[in-house]
C-alpha cells in the first residue's frame, strides 16, 4: 500500500523570483552585513538534517538583533516574500527546508546570553544561543538547562522552542515547553510581543504554550527565558540485559508501577546492540535480546536506594544481568553505546532515516514484532532504539541512496511505521516535529476538522501564509477575513525536489 | 435563563450547534464552583456539563487518564490514589472562597481555570499535564487535539491553550491528563519568626538546592495563626518521595537552611499545604483577594507596593495571595515582572474593571483573532475573561 508519495512543496511564485534582485537589495538595506545572495553561499543553507530534501532559498538573511528581525518580517510581509526561520539547521523533519521563492531567516548571529538570574532560576538568551551553551553558562553555579536533544552541541534554543525539542531526560524533566518561562515573539507584521517572563505563569491565554512547537509557522522567536534547574548531586546508570524485548518492556512498566520515574530509560533491540558491538565493542551479553539503560539522579542515598529498587524490578522480570555504575566514568561508558547508536547504524548502511513515533508502551512488543516483519517486506534493515519511559520509538531504517528506489522504499517503510504507531493509539512524532517529513501523514492522526481547527490558528497569526510554507499541514488552505471560514484547495502540482 | 444539561457529547454538540445557528450565547459550567472567578459571562443560556461524567481510560503504567469533562476532580484523585498516583500540579480547589464546598469541582472546570497548588513551581501547571482533549468550537464542530501518550509534538499544542481559557474558545468534553506516581512519604520543615524578606530568601535557597522540595511557602503571623494557632510568621518546606530519600533530603535541607530550621509535625504540615490549595482557610474576612504571579525575587518589593491587610506566599515567593485595596494593582504587578488576577471581589467591585491582567494592544489584537478562529460568533462564555471577547 502506498501511504506516502515523495513530498512536494508549493510551487514557487514566478513574480517573486522575477523580483529577486530588488528583494535582495531591499533586505541589504535592513541588514547591511547579513544578506547571503550568491548561489555558492546559498548551497550551505539548502537543507537541514533531513538531507534527502534540498532547495536553495531566494536569499539568506542573518539579522543581529530583534529590531532587524522585525524589519525583515515587515519588509517580507509587505512584499509577499515567504520566510523560513532557521536556527542551526539540525531539524530531522525538514522544519528549516527552504523554499525557492522565500528567504531563510537565520538566527545564528543572535547568540548572546543576556542574563543568568539565579535568584529566579532562569536565563534570558537570544534565540541563536545553543542549547548546551545555556548549561555551560550556569553549571559552575550548580545549575543546568534540562532538555537535552541529541544535537544539543549545535541546536539553538530558538529552534528548540519552535520544535518543542525533547531529549533523553524528558521523561522526568519534560520537553522544552515544560522548561520555558517566556519568549519575545515577532509576528509576521514585525510586531514583537512578550509571552510570559520570569514569573511561573503568564496572564491571559497561554500563547507561550501555543507557539512552542509551532514549527516556525506562527512567528519568529527573538528572545527566550528558560527555567534553570539545580544539578542533581548524584546520578547512577544501570545497564540491564534481558532475553527478550518483551521482558525489557515489562520491566519499564514495572518500574513506573513501583512509583519510580527515572531520569531516563532507553531500550535497544538486538540489531542496534549488534551494530554498536561492531562499532564500540562494549561487550553486551550475547544471550540478550534487548538492553535497558536506566538512569536515576538526585541525592546520594536516594539514588542508591532507587537503583536497588530498579534492579529488583529487573530481576523479577527475568533480567540476565544488571550492571550499576560506580563512578561517573562508568556511567559515561554505559551511555556511550546508546549515544553511538546512530553512528554505529551509519557504519552498516550508507544512509539512514530516523523515525520518531510515540506509542503506548504496552504495544511495544507487538509494534517491534510488526516492524521486524515490515523490515523483511521492504527489504531494508532496521535498528530500534527507544525512549522507553515515554514510549517514544526511534527506528533507524538503513538504506543506500545510490540504489534506485531505496530512498522511496525507506520513506514508505517509515510511513508504514508511523501509521502503525497511530493505529495502536500513538502519535506521528514525539519530539522531531512534523515539518516536511510527516506533513502528508497528518491525516492518519487527525480528521479534516481537527486539521482545519489548527489551520485557523495559523490564519490568526499569519493570514497570508508567509511563514514556513509547505510544512506541517498537508493541504494548502486560504484564510478568509476573520479567520473563521476556510477554503480548502487541492494540492497543486510541483516537480519533485532535487535530492542527493 | 435556560439551562441545558446534556448527558452525552452528541447532545452537547447539538446544543452548541443550535446556539451558533440561533446566535444565542452560552455560559459554560461544570458544578459552578468557580462561577465568581473571572468576569460574569453575559450569556443568558447555560450549558452545564456536569452530566458528562466518567473515566473512559486509565492506564497507570502508561501514566495517562482520560475522563469526561464533568467528572468530579475528587473521583479522579481517588481513582489515581488507589493506584499510587496523582495529578502532579496539585489542582487548586478554591470553591470555599465564595461560600461553596471543596470537593465538588469538575476536571473540565479545573483545567479551564488552570488553578494549581503548591507543587506547581516544581512539577508544572495544569497546562503541563493536559495531553489532549476533545472539544466543540463555537461553530458546533467537534475536534480533537493532542494525544493520549505522554510525549507528543504532532501539530499545534492546543491543550496548552485550553488550560486557563475559561471556556472562551471551545467546550471541552473529554480530557486526557498525564499522571505521576504519588510520593509515598512527605516531610515538612519550618522556620519560625523570620521577616518576609529573610523567609523568602530561605525559600529561594531551598528552591535552588538539588533537594527537590515540592512546597515552599511563607505565612505572616496573622495568616499562620489561623492555621497553627501560633502568631509567628513561618516559612514552610515540603519534601515528597520514597521514604529513605525524603528522610535524607530533609536532613540535608535542614543543614542547608541552618539555624532555626526544624521538623514540622506531618499533620500540621499537611494542613498548611492543603490550605494552600483551598486558599479560603488562609483568610478570614471577605475582602478583595488578589492572586499575583511574579518573579520570586520580587516578592518583598511587591508586598511593599501593595501593603496587603492579609497575605500568604507560595512557590518560593512566586505566588502571592493578597487582601488589598491597592489602586493600580495590575500596573504594580506588571512593574514587578508579573501579573495579578482578582479572585474574590467585594460587592462594590464595578463590572467594568479588569479581573484578568489587561492586555497590551498587540496581545489584545492577537487574542481577538484567536477567539475568532475558534468562536467567530462569540457564543462561548462571552465576557468571561475580557469584556469584548
Amino acid at each position: 500500500m502506498q501511504i506516502l508519495a515523495r513530498m512536494q512543496m508549493p510551487p514557487p511564485d514566478a513574480t517573486i523570483l522575477a523580483r529577486r534582485a530588488a528583494i535582495i537589495n531591499g533586505l541589504r538595506g535592513l541588514v547591511p552585513d547579513g544578506v547571503v545572495g550568491d548561489a555558492e553561499a546559498l548551497a550551505a543553507y539548502d537543507s537541514d538534517a533531513l538531507t534527502a530534501y534540498r532547495q536553495k532559498p531566494l536569499a539568506v538573511v542573518l539579522p543581529k538583533s530583534a529590531t532587524q528581525v522585525s524589519d525583515v518580517l515587515r519588509f517580507c510581509s509587505s512584499n509577499h516574500v515567504k520566510i523560513v526561520p532557521r536556527g542551526a539547521g539540525t531539524s530531522l523533519s525538514g522544519g528549516a527546508l527552504p523554499v525557492g521563492d522565500g528567504i531563510v531567516l537565520g538566527l545564528s548571529r543572535m547568540n548572546k546570553i543576556l542574563e543568568i538570574d539565579l535568584e529566579n532560576r532562569c536565563a534570558v538568551v537570544e534565540p541563536g544561543v545553543t542549547n548546551l551553551a545555556i548549561t555551560r553558562a550556569c553549571e559552575a553555579d550548580g545549575f543546568y538547562y534540562a532538555p537535552d536533544p541529541s544535537s544539543q552541541i549545535a541546536c539553538t534554543i530558538g529552534g528548540n522552542v519552535a520544535e518543542n525539542s525533547g531529549g533523553i531526560h524528558c521523561l522526568k524533566y519534560g520537553l522544552t515547553t515544560n522548561n520555558l518561562m517566556g519568549v519575545e515573539f515577532a509576528l509576521i507584521d514585525g510586531t514583537r510581543i512578550r509571552f510570559g517572563g520570569k514569573a511561573h505563569d503568564s496572564g491571559g491565554l497561554d500563547f507561550l504554550g501555543l507557539i512552542t512547537g509551532s514549527e516556525g509557522l506562527l512567528g519568529v522567536v527573538t528572545e527566550v527565558t528558560v527555567r534553570l534547574r539545580p544539578k542533581p548531586p548524584a546520578a547512577q546508570a544501570l545497564l540491564i540485559a534481558f532475553p527478550t524485548i518483551e521482558q525489557a518492556g515489562a520491566c519499564v512498566a514495572g518500574i513506573i508501577a513501583a512509583g519510580i520515574i527515572p531520569a531516563a530509560m532507553e531500550i535497544m533491540d538486538r540489531f542496534a546492540m549488534d551494530a554498536i558491538e561492531a562499532h564500540l565493542t562494549p561487550g553486551y551479553p550475547s544471550a540478550a535480546g534487548a538492553i535497558l539503560i536506566a538512569e536515576v539522579d538526585g541525592v546520594d542515598i536516594e539514588v542508591l536506594a532507587t537503583a536497588v529498587d530498579i534492579e529488583n524490578v529487573a530481576l523479577r522480570n527475568g533480567a540476565l544481568s544488571c550492571q550499576k555504575s560506580t563512578s561517573d566514568a562508568e556511567r559515561d561508558r554505559i551511555w556511550a553505546g546508546r549515544k553511538a547508536a546512530f553512528a554505529a547504524a551509519g557504519r552498516i548502511a550508507p544512509d539512514m532515516l530516523c523515525m520518531d513515533g510515540t506509542i503506548p508502551r504496552r504495544e511495544l512488543a507487538a509494534v517491534l514484532k510488526r516492524i521486524g516483519e515490515m523490515s523483511t517486506e521492504f527489504g531494508l534493515p532496521v535498528a530500534n532504539v527507544f525512549h522507553a519511559g515515554d514510549g517514544n520509538l526511534h527506528p533507524l531504517i538503513m538504506f543506500d541512496v545510490m540504489k534506485t528506489g531505496d530512498l522511496e522504499r525507506a520513506e514508505e517503510f517509515g510511513a508504514a511505521i508511523l501509521k502503525l504507531c497511530v493505529d495502536v493509539g500513538g502519535v506521528l512524532t514525539g519530539e522531531h516535529g512534523v515539518g516536511v517529513e510527516k506533513r502528508d501523514l497528518m491525516p492518519l492522526m487527525f480528521e479534516p476538522i481537527d486539521l482545519a481547527v489548527q489551520e485557523r490558528v495559523k490564519c490568526a497569526f499569519d493570514p497570508s501564509a508567509l511563514l514556513n510554507p509547505g510544512k506541517v499541514f498537508p493541504s494548502l488552505s486560504a484564510c478568509v477575513e476573520g479567520g473563521a471560514m476556510h477554503v480548502h484547495g487541492g494540492r497543486l502540482p510541483f516537480p519533485n525536489l532535487p535530492r542527493l | 435563563m435556560t439551562v441545558e444539561n446534556p448527558r452525552t457529547e452528541q447532545q452537547t454538540l447539538e446544543i452548541v450547534r443550535q446556539a451558533f445557528e440561533s446566535n444565542a450565547p452560552l455560559a459554560i459550567e461544570g458544578h459552578a464552583t468557580k462561577l465568581q472567578l473571572g468576569r460574569k459571562s453575559t450569556a443568558t443560556h447555560v450549558l452545564n456539563l456536569s452530566g458528562l461524567t466518567g473515566i473512559t481510560l486509565y492506564e497507570p503504567e502508561e501514566m495517562v487518564i482520560t475522563a469526561r469533562a464533568g467528572t468530579p476532580l475528587a473521583d479522579i484523585e481517588e481513582t489515581l490514589a488507589r493506584h499510587g498516583q496523582c495529578l502532579a500540579f496539585e489542582p487548586g480547589d478554591v470553591a470555599e472562597l465564595w461560600g461553596g464546598t471543596s470537593g465538588a469541582a469538575t476536571i473540565g472546570g479545573t483545567i479551564s481555570a488552570g488553578i494549581c497548588g503548591p507543587r506547581r513551581f516544581s512539577a508544572g501547571a495544569a497546562r503541563d499535564h493536559l495531553l489532549g482533549f476533545t472539544g466543540i468550537n463555537g461553530m458546533g464542530e467537534r475536534f480533537k487535539a493532542g494525544g493520549k501518550v505522554v510525549k507528543n509534538v504532532t501539530g499545534y499544542d492546543l491543550p496548552k491553550l485550553a488550560a486557563g481559557s475559561f471556556g472562551t474558545l471551545f467546550v471541552m468534553t473529554e480530557v486526557t491528563l498525564r499522571t505521576v506516581p504519588r510520593g509515598s512519604t512527605a516531610a515538612y520543615l519550618s522556620i519560625e519568626g523570620l521577616s518576609p524578606e529573610a523567609g523568602f530568601k530561605c525559600l529561594r535557597r531551598a528552591a535552588a538546592s538539588p533537594l527537590d522540595p515540592t512546597g515552599l511557602a511563607y505565612l505572616p503571623a496573622m495568616t499562620a495563626s489561623r492555621l497553627t494557632g501560633k502568631a509567628h510568621p513561618v516559612a514552610i518546606f515540603r519534601l515528597e518521595g520514597q521514604a529513605s530519600g525524603v528522610a535524607a533530603r530533609a536532613t540535608e535541607l535542614c543543614r542547608t537552611l541552618g539555624e532555626g530550621a526544624s521538623t514540622l509535625d506531618n499533620a500540621q504540615g499537611a494542613k498548611i499545604f492543603h490550605a494552600l490549595t483551598r486558599i479560603a482557610p488562609l483568610f478570614s474576612d471577605a475582602g478583595e483577594l488578589w492572586r499575583l504571579s511574579i518573579p520570586p525575587a520580587n516578592a518583598t518589593e511587591m508586598l511593599a507596593a501593595l501593603s496587603p491587610s492579609s497575605w500568604a506566599a507560595d512557590w518560593a515567593g512566586g505566588l502571592l495571595w493578597c487582601e488589598t485595596n491597592a489602586a493600580q494593582i495590575h500596573t504594580l504587578a506588571k512593574k514587578a515582572g508579573g501579573h495579578a488576577t482578582l479572585f474574590r471581589k467585594t460587592s462594590v467591585w464595578p463590572d467594568s474593571s479588569e479581573v484578568f491582567p489587561p492586555l497590551d494592544p498587540a496581545t489584545r489584537a492577537l487574542t481577538l483573532r484567536l477567539k475568532d478562529a475558534f468562536d467567530p460568533a462569540r457564543i462561548l462564555n462571552p465576557g468571561r475573561m475580557y469584556k469584548d471577547m
